[in-house]
């Protein structure tokens, strides 16, 4: 486990998102009211950076893009969605997001050529 | 030529590609539910992946492969042809469609009926050859004869059949068609098009209440919408909100059309018109008194669309559609879900990019 302070609790307003860095990994904080989520920052879809494209409302969040969404408590997909978003493991301590950055979470698009997202 | 489309879950997919015939327009020929948005090279959704075989990639420039990997074998299926029997991989379910929506096909026509509706506005006509059927809220793709590519434009009027088509097209610098278009306003050249196309149509028998939210020349569908509406007594059981928005008092077009809906529907059709540019800062009422006509039932609001949306009439039976430039489209979708409780369902757009 490599766990790592990305940001602190006040920094994410309740049902907002907020981009930050940690030794080069790039992930998107979420802040669900009763708890923090962390995903990688781009939409499963078509790679939107979802620091723009994003919106959260009632504990969904909305690629606005194409109307990608997901349960932002489980990265569930719902409506026109058809891949769940990828999620960091959280914890909190103290005020400190703590994220676990053991390997950077990413989607497969294709990289390696196996037609996983096909 | 034989297009496959290998499937996770299910047969391959073949259909027939004749030469130089874009893959997307066969595959819609064929009434397969491809993925495809702006169908003109912008907005990257109808990507596919070359398995084997050989194509013309047509517009090599073209702004959706910003986002492709075009080394791995992805293209974008509007924009290309194939030179010989292909297998292609599609990243989203492919089946053959059951909805009511006509199949687009290659239609010719003339050109005619130019008519001026701003200083860089304007509307024509294409007269067809044949009847078409379409659903209102969708486009066609238009190729005017020795311009490359072509463009997307909704329709603005509506019939059950009809073999006469308008469009509205804003003039932009450097624009190849809407240089061609205003400049040369030829009348009765031959055009080809393509259509229709578009899933942001309405549906009347959902029976839903609408809101309507247009940028510039994005009002072209919902006048269609409007058409329709007013056809089918639709507007005497359901709440309609169309927010139309233009630069300035000088950009407001279809003003008489529009008017003339809100007085026959005044309990259940509100226009708003609202004007983006604050240099031009006088009271709705000088407005009024500037234009040719006075506005009548036409509201008009100060600010950008999406900053009217809080005070439309919306519920979870509401049906918002939107259409306008990318920006205008994206944060319309921002407000609607963050703001007004809207679900993916309840929204329908189109962006031209």
């Amino acid at each position: 486990m490599t766990w790592k302070p990305v940001c602190s609790t006040q920094d994410v307003s309740e049902q907002t998102l907020k981009l930050c860095k940690v030794d080069g990994i790039a992930l998107l904080v979420a802040n669900v009211g009763d708890g923090f989520r962390a995903y990688p920052p781009v939409c499963p879809h078509m790679e939107e950076p979802l620091d723009e494209s994003g919106i959260c409302a009632d504990g969904v969040l909305t690629c606005t893009k194409h109307l990608w969404q997901w349960d932002m408590r489980t990265g569930e997909a719902k409506g026109p969605a058809e891949r769940p978003i990828l999620m960091y493991d959280v914890r909190l301590d103290g005020d400190q997001v703590m994220v676990n950055l053991e390997k950077e979470l990413e989607y497969d698009f294709d990289e390696d050529d196996d037609d996983d997202d096909y | 030529m034989n297009i496959t489309i290998s499937r996770k879950a299910g047969e391959p997919l073949t259909f027939q590609c004749r030469p130089h015939e874009k893959i997307l327009y066969a595959a819609l020929q064929n009434r397969l539910t491809v993925p495809y948005e702006c169908a003109t090279g912008t907005c990257g959704s109808c990507r596919a992946k070359l398995v084997s075989g050989a194509l013309n990639y047509g517009w090599r420039d073209a702004p959706g492969l910003k986002a492709l990997k075009v080394d791995r074998g992805e293209f974008l299926m509007c924009q290309c042809s194939a030179l010989s029997d292909c297998e292609i991989r599609i990243p989203s379910a492919v089946s053959v469609s059951d909805s009511d929506l006509a199949t687009p096909d290659h239609l010719a026509g003339t050109i005619t009926d130019f008519n001026k509706l701003t200083d860089d506005v304007m509307s024509f006509c294409i007269t067809l050859e044949n009847e078409v059927s379409f659903q209102a809220g969708q486009f066609a793709l238009l190729q005017l004869p020795g311009v490359d590519g072509a463009r997307a434009y909704s329709m603005v009027n509506y019939a059950p059949h009809t073999d006469r088509l308008e469009f509205v097209i804003k003039q932009y610098k450097g624009g190849k068609v809407s240089e061609w278009l205003f400049e040369k306003s030829l009348s009765s050249a031959a055009v080809t098009l393509f259509g229709p196309l578009g899933h942001a149509v309405f549906e009347p028998q959902l029976q839903r209440n609408l809101l309507l939210l247009a940028g510039g020349s994005g009002i072209a569908g919902m006048m269609a919408m409007l058409q329709q509406a007013d056809q089918i007594g639709y507007l005497e059981k359901h709440s309609v909100d169309l927010i139309f928005g233009v630069r300035s008092s000088q950009d407001m077009f279809y003003v008489t059309e529009l008017k003339k809906l809100a007085a026959t529907y005044p309990d259940t059709l509100k226009i708003t018109i609202a004007l983006s540019d604050v240099a031009d800062a006088v009271g709705s009422n000088d407005i009024a008194s500037d234009s040719a006509e006075p506005l009548d039932k036409l509201k008009i609001a100060r600010g950008f669309v999406h900053e009217q949306i809080n005070s439309v009439r919306a519920d979870t039976d509401t049906m918002a559609f939107i259409a306008g430039p990318p920006p205008m489209v994206d944060a319309s979708i921002r407000e609607l879900v963050g703001s007004k409780g809207f679900s993916a369902e309840q929204i329908r757009y189109d962006k031209f990019a």
